[in-house]
């Protein structure tokens, strides 16, 4: 035989082979016979948990409101800080390994600038 | 079969509506009867296993993660049915044909085509289980390779590899059936 005739003879197979009449029927009494399959319930929100660190952070942002300064013209201004702080790490990169110096600066930037965006917007809020 | 293959009747179903799952059954029940006659060659059976199929596919109707063609999911629960039916019990082997109302002048016409199907079905449930597996599947879904993989659950350089393997075997273990099958005949012809 040939590939083509083998491969007609296996497309062919089960040609005419169709469920017979009460087939469904017969499905569906054995699928009444099992129980229902359900979606699973959605996993609820861990509120019990997420309350206390959400009040936690309520309560630092009032205490941040009324800890902060009136107003920023008492605090030095932002740029002044930033070269004092930048001349602080030129004297500590040339005692130490520069490198090292900088990449600890900035990741403690990268770390502690998201953390006081909000008290930072407060205070300029409070001040203006 | 990847568009409106049985979406919403799952969701009904999954609602609470059984009664639902009638659609399913009947918009596939042909094909996986057909699918399980392909394995076993025993229509009574090929009922029965294409049943559990069913009943087993609607146990776990929520597993089907839509990422798929329902169809698709459906053949591989059936297949994994179907498979392990006939790990428990083998199919008898393959009937000449389905003859009982054909006409006696052409099932003498017919003798030789038909106990060459009949060598093929043969020779294909006489390959072990992996090659056997793909060739039906290859098949059934109208030679679609990527098709049979789905219904599997391999990859389809998997299915291609046992595929290429799995016609060769088949092949020679045809060719040995056939040659049985013919050898009389023609011990038969040169007498006369």
């Amino acid at each position: 035989m040939t590939p083509e005739e083998i491969d007609r003879v296996l497309l062919d197979e089960a040609a005419g082979v169709r469920a017979s009449r009460d087939f469904s029927a017969s499905v569906m009494a054995a699928v009444r016979r099992e129980p229902e399959p359900q979606l699973p319930p959605p996993i609820p929100f861990p509120w019990a948990r997420a309350w206390p660190g959400l009040a936690a952070v309520g309560i630092a942002v009032v205490a941040a409101w009324f800890a902060m300064p009136p107003s920023m013209e008492t605090s030095p201004p932002v740029a002044e800080r930033a070269v004092e702080a930048a001349q602080w790490l030129a004297g500590a990169a040339a005692v130490f390994d520069s490198r090292w110096v900088l990449i600890a600066a900035v990741v403690s930037v990268v770390t502690v600038v998201p953390a006081l965006a909000p008290l930072w917007l407060v205070s300029y809020r409070r001040g203006s | 079969m990847t568009v409106g293959d049985g979406e919403a009747a799952v969701d009904r179903v999954l609602a609470g509506d059984v009664e639902a799952f009638t659609e399913i059954v009947e918009r596939w029940q042909d094909p996986l009867v057909a699918l399980a006659y392909r394995f076993c060659h025993d229509r009574s059976r090929a009922e029965d296993m294409a049943q559990e199929a069913l009943v087993r596919a609607f146990r776990s109707l929520r597993q089907w993660r839509r990422d798929a063609a329902f169809s698709t999911w459906l053949f591989a629960v059936a297949t994994n049915v179907y498979r392990s039916e006939l790990r428990k019990k083998r199919p008898p082997s393959a009937p000449l044909e389905d003859d009982e109302f054909a006409d006696p002048l052409d099932i003498a016409a017919d003798h030789e085509a038909l106990e060459r199907r009949a060598a093929v079905r043969r020779a294909l449930h006489a390959l072990p289980a992996k090659y056997r597996d793909v060739l039906v599947l290859f098949y059934f879904h109208d030679m679609d390779v990527e098709r049979a993989a789905a219904s599997l659950g391999v990859p389809t350089g998997t299915v291609k590899a046992q595929l290429s393997r799995g016609r060769g075997l088949l092949r020679r273990k045809l060719a040995a059936l056939l040659d049985a099958v013919d050898r009389p005949l023609q011990e038969v012809e040169g007498d006369a």
